[in-house]
């Protein structure tokens, strides 16, 4: 499976394992207006 | 001979006049296709204790937050968001205690995406403070003032924001020095 796209600074690229895991628990809590 | 902000054509600014600017413009950011976050390195340092980050344009395929965190840390961050949907004269809050980010530090959605936050002293050893505006960009949406901490005293130099669902496409990130 591939990760996500992340861009860090101008270049954008596939996340690592250990930039999905963090992007996972940073979108994990509640949203509002969805 | 003019001073700021009043200048004449040709004028030469002394270093006295320039270290007089409040804030500096220190980087701007395009965002790319379909990216789930966006990270900005080197955004502080030594020569600011206090920034502005904006973010606007466009656009995201969910009408959602947009967070924000510093450095690697996805952990300690604490907010309290008092909110209000535009179709209702009701305050509601939503608070964050020892969360994975900065939830509601921005917006984005289909018509635009939009921060406007302050970060105080993340660069420092100490605590960063953030106060921004929430603000959907769509009528179903909802409006607020978002304040928090992250308590720890990690020294940092980047951030990265990141869509609560979906992606973004475009738009721009602004990072500005607020003069110490």
């Amino acid at each position: 499976m591939s990760n996500p796209l992340i861009q860090v600074n101008d270049v954008t690229r596939e996340m690592t394992d250990e930039e999905y895991e963090e992007y996972l628990l940073v979108i994990s809590t509640p949203e509002l207006g969805e | 001979m003019a001073v700021p902000p009043d200048f004449v054509a040709g004028q030469v600014l002394t270093a006295a006049q320039m270290n007089s600017v409040g804030l500096w413009l220190i980087k701007t950011q395009t965002i790319g296709t379909a990216v789930s976050s966006v990270q900005v390195t080197d955004a502080f340092s030594a020569d600011y204790q206090n920034y502005r980050i904006v973010v606007a344009g466009g656009s995201c395929t969910n009408d959602t937050d947009l967070r924000l965190t510093l450095g690697a840390t996805a952990s300690g961050y604490y907010y309290f968001l008092p909110y209000g949907n535009y179709n209702a004269a009701t305050v509601l809050g939503v608070n964050g205690s020892n969360a994975a980010s900065w939830a509601f530090a921005g917006t984005t959605g289909t018509a635009t995406s939009y921060l406007d936050a302050q970060l105080f002293m993340p660069f420092e050893a100490k605590s960063t403070m953030i106060s921004s505006h929430f603000s959907q960009a769509n009528a179903a949406g909802a409006s607020g003032v978002f304040q928090g901490h992250l308590f720890n005293t990690t020294s940092y130099t980047s951030f990265t924001l990141t869509a609560a669902a979906g992606t973004i496409t475009g738009g721009t990130i602004y990072v500005y020095g607020l003069r110490d």
